[in-house]
């Protein structure tokens, strides 16, 4: 039918899914919603059976319009959100009537909201995934004007009698406290780790969903700066010649050729995409299989719908 | 036979969502082709929870959901199969080759000259001997179907760039290190660069999006910048050697 949203404000938006999987040995970035907790529970709490893609909102002001009286769910970093000028509460579902305002203001304590609809984004995909890929130029951002057909759109009955929950929400906001696991040349730093660990970092004005440059304290006195090319985490925190750190992120490249201090938790890896410039970030440093324990206890409730990775 | 290939395998956590399994530290083609062994077996295999495997030149990464699988059932899994290595399986039977047609120097390699001092060497001399050898592709990078080449025949490794440049174009021949690669998109990139080809070489329709593998082999000839036009658009496919 010729159900479609209509993208009234945007400045910095784009379609995102799970990510581009399957397709890494042929130098493809994976790429995806940065915070996929936030991610999977919007899809969750939207009632969709398998995950959708859904709009990524970074920093700016957003709003948009729905030709159908569709569920929706806005979850992620803290913000201002209203339907028809009246406040709706984010994690929890919600009905966007026809026609009526979504707007999204002042996030805070982070950079992404997500908004998933119970229903499907008509949206092409490549190579199995809608996400936005900058370098390779997948994907779609999105500005104000846009329409976004929609599909299969969920039944609204059905979302208010059962409205689905979600457990163990993360705290959003700096400090961000991040855990990390040893990474393939930890070894190179064991001499570093007590500095490292007990250092205070700021995230840099230069970083973004491909890699998260800190500010702090450097680390020296190591040695290789730089190893053969290998396949390279999305969490892999990079110590580059300077003694700078990145943190790579999910639209990095497959392979990377300099050391690897450590590799953020994937329990923390959404948080530390949020982190806004000049926000404060700490390090703990964890076991595989504590982060294991960690992942599994906050992600286990969307297997179900990724039952297609 | 067994034991000695263990004992030059090292298997590494990488977090909780990757495994690094390594070879060797330095370049050999045995590492070389135990990694692409692995990481073919792990990508034809489907198996629910390891979402890729990326071979490059002495090791393969494993990236995984811990929720659908864990390190101990991979490790275990890589161990069984090396087992079986057989280094006549690791690429194609007869490799592909592909002559690419390059306009070295001026606009369309704007570092030929540098590399050229790097190298004590006039910048007719580069070129000569950059096409000398015929290059095996060692494995494909980012961001789309780069084939990264084997060390081209220089005596002295060639310096990065100090100041990456935020816009490669597509179709520039890069040199970094001991290595050479083929930008196929515009894309950043801080590797000196000596010529360009107009040919295409990824289809992003295709999947993959690449017609060549690790261990097919690529052969540069240079071409004057008149004849740039006449190649423009070719896509690699088209410049495929047969081989008796």
């Amino acid at each position: 039918m010729n159900e479609f949203l209509k993208i009234t404000n945007s400045k910095l938006a784009a379609i995102q899914d799970s990510g581009r999987y399957g397709f890494e040995h042929h130098g493809i970035s994976v790429n995806g919603a940065v915070d996929q907790f936030a991610y999977l529970a919007g899809n969750l709490l939207a009632g969709n059976e398998f995950s959708q893609p859904v709009i990524e909102v970074t920093a700016f002001d957003f709003s948009m319009k729905s030709s159908v009286d569709i569920p929706v769910c806005i979850t992620g970093a803290p913000a201002d959100v209203s339907i028809d000028d009246k406040p709706v509460k984010m994690w929890e579902n919600a009905i966007l009537p026809a026609d009526k305002v979504l707007s999204i203001k002042k996030i805070r304590q982070g950079l992404k909201v997500y908004i998933a609809v119970g229903g499907e984004l008509d949206v092409p995909s490549i190579y199995g995934s809608s996400s936005l890929d900058v370098v390779a130029n997948f994907g779609k951002k999105l500005f104000s004007g846009e329409i976004i057909r929609l599909k299969n759109i969920n039944s609204i009955d059905e979302f208010t009698k059962n409205p689905p929950s979600v457990k163990g929400i993360p705290q959003y906001g700096s400090p961000w406290n991040i855990r990390i696991c040893d990474g393939p040349e930890s070894e190179v730093f064991t001499e570093n780790f007590d500095y490292f660990y007990n250092s205070s970092y700021k995230v840099s004005t230069d970083s973004n969903h491909i890699g998260i440059r800190l500010k702090g304290p450097r680390l020296s006195g190591y040695s290789p700066t730089e190893v053969l090319s290998k396949g390279v985490s999305i969490g892999a925190v990079e110590v580059i010649p300077t003694g700078q750190l990145i943190i790579l992120h999910r639209g990095r490249s497959v392979t990377a050729g300099y050391p690897v201090i450590g590799v953020v938790a994937s329990v923390d890896l959404g948080l530390i995409g949020q982190a806004r410039p000049n926000d404060d970030v700490h390090f703990t440093r964890i076991s595989v299989d504590e982060a294991t324990e960690l992942y599994k206890n906050q992600f286990e409730q969307f297997s179900y719908l990724q039952n297609q990775l | 036979m067994t034991k000695s290939i263990s004992k030059t395998m090292e298997l590494v956590d990488c977090g909780d969502s990757g495994i690094l399994v390594e070879f060797s530290k330095d370049f050999s083609k045995t590492a070389w082709q135990k990694a692409h062994y692995v990481a073919n077996l792990i990508n034809e295999s489907n198996v629910k929870g390891i979402l890729g495997a990326i071979p490059t030149y002495c090791s393969v990464y494993i990236h995984y959901n811990c929720i659908q699988i864990n390190n101990k059932q991979i490790k275990d899994f890589v161990k069984r199969s090396i087992q079986e290595f057989d280094s006549t399986r690791c690429f194609h039977k007869s490799p592909q080759r592909f002559r690419i047609p390059v306009v070295f120097g001026g606009e369309y390699g704007e570092d030929l000259e540098n590399v050229g001092l790097q190298l004590s060497m006039s910048a007719e001399q580069v070129i000569d001997l950059f096409c000398s050898k015929h290059y095996q592709i060692v494995c494909i990078g980012s961001p789309v179907g780069v084939p990264l080449l084997d060390a081209p025949p220089f005596n002295k490794k060639i310096k990065r760039l100090e100041t990456p440049r935020t816009k490669v174009p597509n179709g520039s021949i890069g040199l970094g290190g001991t290595q050479a690669n083929i930008y196929t998109l515009d894309s950043p990139g801080g590797w000196q660069l000596i010529g360009k080809t107009p040919v295409q070489l990824i289809n992003l329709e295709d999947s993959p999006p690449a017609p060549y593998k690790a261990g097919d082999y690529l052969e540069f000839f240079p071409i004057k910048e008149g004849e740039y036009e006449k190649y423009k658009g070719q896509s690699v496919d088209e410049l495929k050697v047969e081989t008796e």
